[in-house]
């Protein structure tokens, strides 16, 4: 399980950023994938590093949520 | 002594009206900046660049009355896009706030109906005698620091607003004000609003009631339910 970061303790917060770090990778193949037929597990990988990606530029825990939110149902709209 | 109704009707009538358009309606329109923050992933270049594109066909309203202010975005009409959620995202607007007694109430779209977080009003502006002309209203230049505290550290940014001591309500875009005039212009680290319509005889008006109903959270209350909204399994 992959939990959004929010809040939570710095133990939990250094343990996901290296899952982030693992996914980039993987999110590249799905940014890739998505310009094609992206699978709901893509879109939820595309969220989750959306929303690190806002975190990581200064963006409060409200405003990455409701954007990685809109990426996740955007990218949803285009699988089948 | 003969009492002319008719006078009496029409002096009533008139205080009526000029009772509802006691009101202040000012528009705002916004631009985003590209200061690179937001391209510098060219992952994601494109939703940011896109949304820029979009956030010209944004309107925002802001209510002044004597119960405070009330900032919302306007319904213009034009369709709703994922380009526009996105310009809203960025723009900072999580949903309508209002501003009232020493209060900033903040709606919180993204967790449902009627939840707002409680936020202090705007202090510690630096005023500057920098002015210039906006709407042909003389504006004076303040500044101040947006403070974003998150799980990757704190991020501080600049504050500039526009102010005009002729317009004399301490209300403005976003939930800013506490100034001696209205803020006509506001930018908050790259998001730029600015003045479309001022009415200062408006009947445009709004209600309290939704405080008696509503949820409000703090900071913290509403981060901790951002982590339960956010979990989810598949990963």
């Amino acid at each position: 399980m992959i939990a959004f970061v929010g809040s939570s303790m710095a133990s939990d917060i250094a343990e996901k950023e290296v899952a982030m770090e693992d996914s980039k990778e993987i999110m590249t193949e799905t940014i890739e994938s998505i310009l094609g037929k992206p699978t709901p597990l893509d879109c939820t990988k595309y969220k989750f590093y959306y929303y690190n990606h806002l975190i990581s530029q200064g963006a409060s825990p409200s405003e990455a949520s409701s954007g990685s939110y809109s990426v996740y149902f955007n990218c949803m709209g285009q699988t089948l | 002594m003969k009492i002319n109704y008719k006078l009496i009707i029409l002096l009533f009538l008139a205080t009526i009206n000029y009772g509802q358009k006691s009101n202040i309606y000012v528009e705002y329109g916004v631009k985003l900046d590209d200061d690179g923050s937001f391209t510098k992933d060219k992952m994601f270049a494109d939703i940011f660049l896109n949304a820029s594109k979009e956030a010209n066909k944004l309107l925002f309203g802001l209510i002044v009355s004597e119960e405070g202010s009330k900032f919302y975005e306007v319904d213009n009409g034009i369709a709703k896009s994922h380009e526009m959620t996105m310009a809203k995202v960025y723009a900072k607007y999580m949903g309508v706030v209002y501003n009232i007694g020493n209060e900033i109430l903040k709606e919180s779209q993204l967790l449902g109906n009627n939840i707002y977080t409680k936020e202090k009003k705007v202090e510690n502006w630096i005023l500057t005698s920098e002015s210039k002309l906006i709407d042909n209203n003389l504006c004076y230049k303040a500044t101040n620091t947006y403070t974003v505290v998150n799980p990757k550290g704190t991020f501080k940014f600049p504050v500039t607003a526009w102010y005009c001591p002729k317009l004399p309500y301490s209300y403005g875009p976003s939930g800013y004000g506490n100034l001696p005039g209205l803020i006509l212009e506001l930018q908050i680290r790259n998001v730029n609003y600015g003045v479309k319509k001022i009415d200062v005889h408006s009947d445009m008006t709004f209600s309290t009631a939704f405080l008696k109903k509503a949820t409000i959270l703090t900071e913290e209350e509403l981060n901790k339910k951002l982590d339960d909204f956010n979990n989810f399994e598949g990963n």
